[in-house]
């Protein structure tokens, strides 16, 4: 989008601001996943976390991030090269003043971005699950939320160096993503791997002899309910999304919609079926971990492609996820309890590269391997340094008796089911 | 199958020679930021393809080439996350 965006009717205003409330239920429905894949013990840490993660990334977005993020005050923070202006920050008035008297359409889109920072600070948070103190996951939003997502996310949607490569450089469009893909799962999924990198696998899921130790998520109901619920919110982000960045007419908001669902059915079903193969009975988690692989990718086509495309987009990702998640493990034993690497940075990264080659614009491929190479290059770098340097200062990881009584005893001094019967955990050992 | 046992496996070399042993450390930590330092490499040289190739095949080859660039590193940074494992293990 730029700045010469068209203004929205009261009608499309109405309508994006409903959207938009709607969306945070991928919010909800995330934290659910996150802490029904998590252990009994660290279920009430996981949600309040999440809860307090999504206030600190809103905190500090509203009061630095936005400003970075701004499309609207002229071109922003620019260099020149090739003889072209390259946008790589937003001038935007520091702690949201004047918003009040900003156009509807301007008031959207910090909306949207507020949302979209949410949601991304909370995918890191499933994967640090058990072992990650909330202190650090708080300090880690804040840092995502003021100092890497505002320029992802300038460069992505408002007038950003990414969205504007169609206009300097004809390449199709510039760098699409409706839904977030990139801006909120990418770099989330990311900060996941970077967060499980320096924490570490929790105590005895590699043990000395033989294969990894299982440690299936506590309760699937709240995984799979958080499945339904954050199929909602997706329909509101990508409808939202499609709207305010792709500038697609309400008309197509039906397309839109069918392409998000085909792509999470389309996914769910593939990782159905390779878990009934591989396993002999299909997989709760692996295939709620499809499902939200159809979603992400979602995310990058929903307003670009048609619905076959979608159906087949889904497809692939959920054949590629339980592989993915499976190889992660096993192999590169990284303990990853929410399959975010996966799940959202695989997926999203599919996602966007699936938008440029059924995007019928000509030079679109090579806008999203720009984008691609970008997220890839830029950010996961520039958020394992972050994450790395501020472990020095916060450390992420619990200590070995805390992660052995359990995150929620450990600190809150409460468990979340306190009449349950808790078993030895065999794990240990 | 998932990790091979390098302090089960192998005999210690400091055992076998009684000298000090080397730490594996510091490969470890090389392969992890060299892995990453050459992430953004391969950023700059997706940069290079927009500004150098106004044509859209030698362009899109070169971005291909700027994703293997960062898939290496990827993989040398994952691989270098891998080494610690066995000293993490419980």
């Amino acid at each position: 989008m730029t700045s010469s965006s068209p203004m929205f009717s009261d009608t499309i205003f109405a309508l994006v601001l409903v959207l938009l409330l709607l969306a945070p239920l991928s919010i909800v429905g995330l934290a659910l996943i996150n802490t029904g894949l998590g252990r009994s013990r660290s279920a009430a840490q996981s949600i309040l976390g999440s809860l307090a993660l999504v206030s600190a990334a809103g905190l500090v977005f509203a009061l630095f991030g936005a400003t970075f993020a701004d499309g609207f005050s002229g071109a922003g923070h620019t260099f020149s090269l090739a003889g072209k202006t390259w946008s790589w920050a937003g001038t935007g008035p520091v702690a949201l003043s004047g918003f009040a008297t900003e156009t509807g359409r301007e008031q959207l889109s910090v909306l949207f971005q507020f949302l979209a920072v949410a949601l991304a600070v909370l995918i890191p948070w499933g994967s640090g699950a058990d072992r990650w103190r909330m202190p650090a996951g708080i300090a880690t939003a804040a840092v995502l939320a003021g100092l890497v997502f505002p320029f992802v996310a300038h460069w992505t949607w408002t007038t950003g160096w990414l969205a504007t490569l169609g206009a300097n450089f004809d390449m199709g469009v510039g760098f699409l993503d409706g839904g977030g893909a990139g801006a909120v799962h990418v770099l989330g999924g990311l900060s996941a791997l970077a967060v499980v990198w320096i924490a570490g696998p929790r105590r005895g899921k590699f043990p000395r002899e033989g294969l990894s130790t299982a440690m299936p998520g506590h309760n699937a109901i709240y995984v799979l309910f958080g499945c339904g619920v954050a199929l909602v919110g997706w329909l509101a982000f990508n409808a939202a999304g499609s709207l305010l960045w792709l500038n697609a007419a309400p008309a197509a908001l039906p397309v839109v919609a069918l392409n998000t669902w085909l792509s999470a059915s389309a996914a769910l079903s593939a990782t159905f079926i390779i878990t009934r193969v591989r396993f002999g009975k299909p997989d709760a988690s692996l295939c709620a971990n499809g499902w939200l692989a159809g979603l992400v990718t979602s995310s990058a086509c929903a307003g670009v492609v048609t619905p076959m495309e979608a159906l087949v987009t889904g497809f692939i990702a959920g054949l590629v996820t339980p592989l993915l998640v499976e190889f992660l493990e096993l192999a590169v034993a990284l303990d990853d309890p929410s399959g975010a690497i996966s799940v959202h940075a695989a997926s999203g990264l599919w996602g966007l590269f699936a938008a440029g080659v059924f995007a019928p614009r000509q030079g679109q491929l090579a806008a999203q391997l720009v984008g691609i190479a970008t997220l890839l290059g830029i950010v996961l770098p520039l958020v394992y340094l972050l994450f790395w340097l501020m472990n020095r200062v916060i450390p992420f990881r619990a200590d070995a008796d805390g992660e052995r009584i359990g995150m929620d005893l450990h600190e809150l001094g409460g468990g979340a089911y306190p009449e349950f019967v808790v078993h030895r955990d065999d794990s240990y050992r | 199958m998932l990790q091979p046992e390098k302090d089960g496996a192998e005999p210690s070399p400091s055992a076998a020679t009684d000298l000090p042993r080397v730490p594996a450390l510091k490969e470890e930590w090389v392969m992890k930021y060299a892995g990453l330092l050459v992430m953004p490499a391969g950023f700059f040289l997706a940069i290079a393809a927009i500004v150098l190739f106004p044509d859209p095949t030698p362009r899109i080859g070169f971005l291909l080439c700027s994703l293997a660039v960062e898939a290496m590193g990827l993989g040398v940074a994952v691989r270098g996350h891998m080494e610690p494992r066995g000293e993490r293990r419980s």
